[in-house]
């Protein structure tokens, strides 16, 4: 697949509590998004199929949007659509599958598009239910019991690295510094102010050792990003950005199988096998969107796709090289911390902020490109054990 | 010879200052504490914890029988010692009853017991006696009240206390009732049932029993009787059948500390007299509802090498006060709450609850015959075979492995204050099984503050939540109690 499959444009909403927006509305309006950013244009008739990450139908009441919800929101319904879940990943896994639907050499311009509404549901109650796996009620499982959530899950993540790594809750917290003053700059982020480590040990704790802010909001979101054959992407765009490298890592499905809380090899199996195809190592990559959902993640995170050796990723954040305008900036976006996780929107937002940095487009929040490469991962479903890893650059 | 070939107790940790309810309600307070069982126990966890007790070094295989006495089975239709037996790991071709709706369901049980080993229908049978009995908030009965279950094991072989005799009296009065719809106790006027009832039946079923063996009050080491709502009357009692006070095991001792223990209360005061008997001790022992049974028993020289229990004065030891009357009210579900914005709970599946008995229930997992892992994923009995080892990829070689009875230690935890909880935080435990296996559990009867890694924990039967009248029942990890 390597250099076959090029993004010719991305689209997506701001992300938040949005109240007032349907699950249609907001496809449609990251579709159309989606579609104005092709720089040369495109007719809509040219995308001859399409993929629909939707985590979850439980949420909203109206159960599972299968593919042709996508077909008809866009009002395309003469092609093939398939409705992708696949955990937190998602919509990095959906992209993944449109990639694949052109590098087959079955379609030459096909739509990837994630949306999820979270906040039909009270907050909390959301992250209760997202924890459940997207249904509306949780376990009626005897086994279930209620402290399996995603906090509580990477609460005990943190609790070994901080036994095993020497970690702090002062150096979870610096990461949720360093995303919220990234948002800032972020028009589409649900968040868009600065937090101190004062206020983030100062907020209340959800999952000890794990506090309010250094676990991600519950969030409403779409985003989309069309993908072509490489060969034709000057006809739609002056500036393609190239998929080199695209892979799904999987591990156990429970916990409890797994024999380290400071790794999470799924997120390891992703990247190794997506910098294989792509030919490059982590040290070409320019920058990168890891699916921080809380703190102590991305500095896992940052380890496991091996931007740090395993223990190093604490120091190296306080030493600033994962800043904006750092060795390696980590999520200029904001990440998941300032945008919030709609399910299957977040790996497609992520894409979009890739594309986004790569064109050079990011305004004031451009990072310094030096080969032109950015990734976007996420990690997550049952025990953490799926993971997606993108790899995308400017040349071809 | 027949008798007793085992014991075990369990007294909840939970203890309530009873000045918690002058705090509360005003009023008045009776002296000394009494048992409160955690929001996640009732009297079937309970009886599985003192029944755990009890064969704590007895091969759960060579039991016949299980019988669970209590006033307050969570059914009133649906049997408790079937779900027991699941989760003490007896056979399956035994016999199991509840036998319930009287405050000497206990000695009940445990004549058919008897009868069942002398007729040669079973060689050993488990008697459980637990109560957890509810009393409307703010009166005196609430305070007097306590929560607790105590086992015997009945056999022929390695008898620690023969029973030489009994004699059984039957009695009507509503002395004390609780109606299909109520969910509180009812009861008499206190005087006038215990001069027409408690004092006359007590003594004819005591007296009945010593004149079929040819005993008289002297021949006995130990009287061990429960007491009526009022203790006091139980020494008059006594003192009218001529027994000294040094021959008593005094109910006032356990009122103090624990309570008026229902159907558990005559099963957990001979539990803690046997902790103190010596071959020869002769043991006066009955229990009252409704009537009286009577035992005449002899302790013998077995009970020099009997093993270590838990039994009473340990379980008794170990203990954490409460906070406030408030908990109490909010475990008991007895007060309308603020609800959290959480998730629905999900309704019970029986089919998926039936299909993992043995897992849920009697936390049975597998061990690969290849490598050497034990799993507590899933399989385990052969009802919901695993077919593929999760670590080597084995196909079809697994060995039954149980985990109920293992020590565990903390690998990591955390408090999730956002799950529900009646009483918040959720604690959480990944733990790591002595002889191998990891899993996830709740972790109970923890003091957040204390919970560290590497922490010794152990299993415990707990009630994890009801839906539409059926109670889920899992295991939950809790810091080694004592």
């Amino acid at each position: 697949m390597r250099g076959k499959v090029a993004v010719i444009g991305v689209g997506m909403i701001k992300f938040g509590e949005l109240f007032d927006k349907s699950l249609e509305t907001m496809v449609q309006e990251a579709y159309l998004n989606c579609l104005n950013n092709v720089d040369k244009g495109i007719d809509p008739k040219e995308i001859k199929a399409a993929w629909f990450g939707q985590w979850s139908g439980g949420f909203i009441g109206q159960g599972a949007q299968s593919g042709q919800s996508l077909a008809s929101f866009i009002g395309n319904r003469d092609i093939p659509v398939t409705r992708l879940e696949n955990g937190c990943p998602t919509g990095g896994d959906t992209f993944r599958h449109a990639c694949l639907g052109v590098a087959s050499g079955l379609y030459d311009v096909v739509l990837a598009l994630g949306a999820e509404k979270m906040r039909d549901k009270p907050s909390a109650e959301s992250l209760g239910g997202a924890g459940s796996g997207g249904g509306a009620e949780t376990g009626s499982h005897p086994a279930w019991m209620m402290g399996q959530g995603g906090p509580a899950i990477q609460a005990l993540h943190a609790t070994r690295q901080m036994y095993e790594l020497g970690y702090t809750m002062e150096d979870f917290a610096r990461v949720a510094v360093k995303n919220h003053h990234n948002g800032t700059f972020c028009p589409y982020a649900h968040y868009q102010f600065e937090v101190t480590i004062e206020r983030v040990l100062g907020s209340y704790v959800v999952c000890w050792p794990l506090h309010l802010f250094d676990c991600c909001p519950q969030t409403d979101g779409a985003a989309a990003a069309i993908v072509c054959r490489a060969d034709l992407a000057k006809k739609y765009t002056d500036k393609p950005v190239y998929v080199l490298g695209s892979n799904v890592g999987t591990d156990h499905s429970q916990l409890w199988d797994r024999n380290s809380l400071v790794e999470q090899l799924s997120s390891v199996k992703a990247a190794r096998g997506a910098f294989e195809m792509a030919g490059i190592k982590p040290k070409d990559v320019d920058f990168g969107e890891l699916h921080d959902c809380f703190t102590n993640t991305e500095l896992m995170n940052i380890e496991d796709v091996g931007f740090a050796r395993k223990g190093e990723a604490a120091r190296m954040l306080k030493d600033g090289e994962f800043d904006m305008h750092g060795r390696l900036p980590i999520n200029p976006s904001g990440g998941l911390k300032s945008h919030g996780h709609p399910i299957a929107a977040t790996g497609l937002g992520q894409i979009f902020e890739v594309v986004t940095q790569l064109r050079e487009e990011a305004d004031k929040r451009q990072v310094k490109l030096k080969k032109g490469i950015g990734v976007q991962h996420n990690v997550g479903g049952p025990a953490f054990g799926v993971s997606v890893f993108n790899i995308l650059s400017r040349s071809q | 010879m027949i008798g007793i070939t085992s014991y075990g107790a369990y007294i909840p940790w939970h203890r309530m200052d009873r000045q918690l309810f002058l705090k509360a309600w005003g009023g008045f307070a009776m002296p000394g504490e009494r048992a409160v069982a955690y929001y996640d126990e009732d009297s079937v966890t309970m009886a599985v914890e003192a029944a755990i007790d009890c064969l704590r070094d007895i091969d759960s295989h060579t039991v016949d029988g299980l019988l669970f006495a209590t006033t307050t089975s969570p059914y009133k239709e649906k049997l408790c010692s079937a779900t027991m037996a699941l989760a003490l790991a007896l056979r399956r071709d035994i016999q199991t009853a509840d036998i319930t709706s009287s405050l000497r369901s206990g000695t009940t049980a445990m004549n058919f017991a008897l009868d069942a080993i002398s007729s040669g229908r079973a060689n050993s049978m488990l008697v459980t006696a637990s109560d957890m009995r509810l009393s409307p908030p703010s009166g005196m009965t609430e305070q007097a009240l306590g929560d607790a279950a105590g086992a015997l094991l009945l056999g022929k072989d390695n008898v620690i206390v023969e029973v030489q005799g009994s004699h059984s009296i039957s009695d009507e009065l509503a002395a004390t009732w609780r109606g299909e719809t109520d969910t509180f106790i009812r009861s008499w006027e206190d005087r006038m049932t215990m001069d027409e009832s408690y004092s006359k039946v007590m003594p004819e079923a005591m007296e009945g029993v010593m004149k079929k063996c040819g005993l008289s009050p002297k021949d006995f080491a130990k009287v061990v009787f429960d007491p009526p709502g009022d203790v006091r009357r139980h020494g008059r009692v006594a003192g009218e059948l001529g027994f000294e006070p040094a021959q008593l095991l005094d109910p006032g001792g356990l009122f103090m500390s624990v309570g008026l223990l229902g159907s558990a209360m005559s099963f957990t005061m001979l539990v803690a007299a046997l902790e103190q008997a010596k071959p020869g001790d002769k043991i006066l022992f009955a229990s009252y509802g409704n009537g009286a049974d009577a035992f005449v028993l002899q302790v013998t020289d077995a009970i020099e090498k009997f093993g270590e229990r838990r039994g009473f004065h340990k379980h008794l030891e170990s203990k954490k006060m409460m906070r406030s009357c408030n908990d109490y009210l909010r475990w008991r579900d007895i007060v309308p709450l603020d609800q959290a914005r959480r998730p629905e709970r999900g309704h019970i599946s029986v089919a998926a609850n039936w299909r993992e008995r043995y897992v849920d229930l009697g936390l049975w997992g597998v061990k690969c015959r290849r490598c050497g892992t034990p799993q507590y994923d899933y399989g385990g009995m052969t009802t919901t075979p695993i077919r593929v080892c999760a670590v080597c990829q084995a196909v079809d070689d697994f060995e039954d492995y149980n985990f109920a009875r293992k020590k565990a230690t903390v690998f990591s935890f955390t408090h999730d204050m956002l799950a529900p909880s009646l009483d918040p935080p959720t604690s959480v435990a990944m733990i790591d099984f002595e002889g191998g296996g990891r899993s996830l559990f709740d972790l109970t009867d923890r003091d957040p503050d204390q919970v560290q890694l590497g922490m010794e924990v152990e299993m415990t039967f707990r009630k994890v939540f009801a839906d539409r009248g059926l109670n889920n029942y899992f295991w939950k990890a809790r810091p080694i109690r004592c």
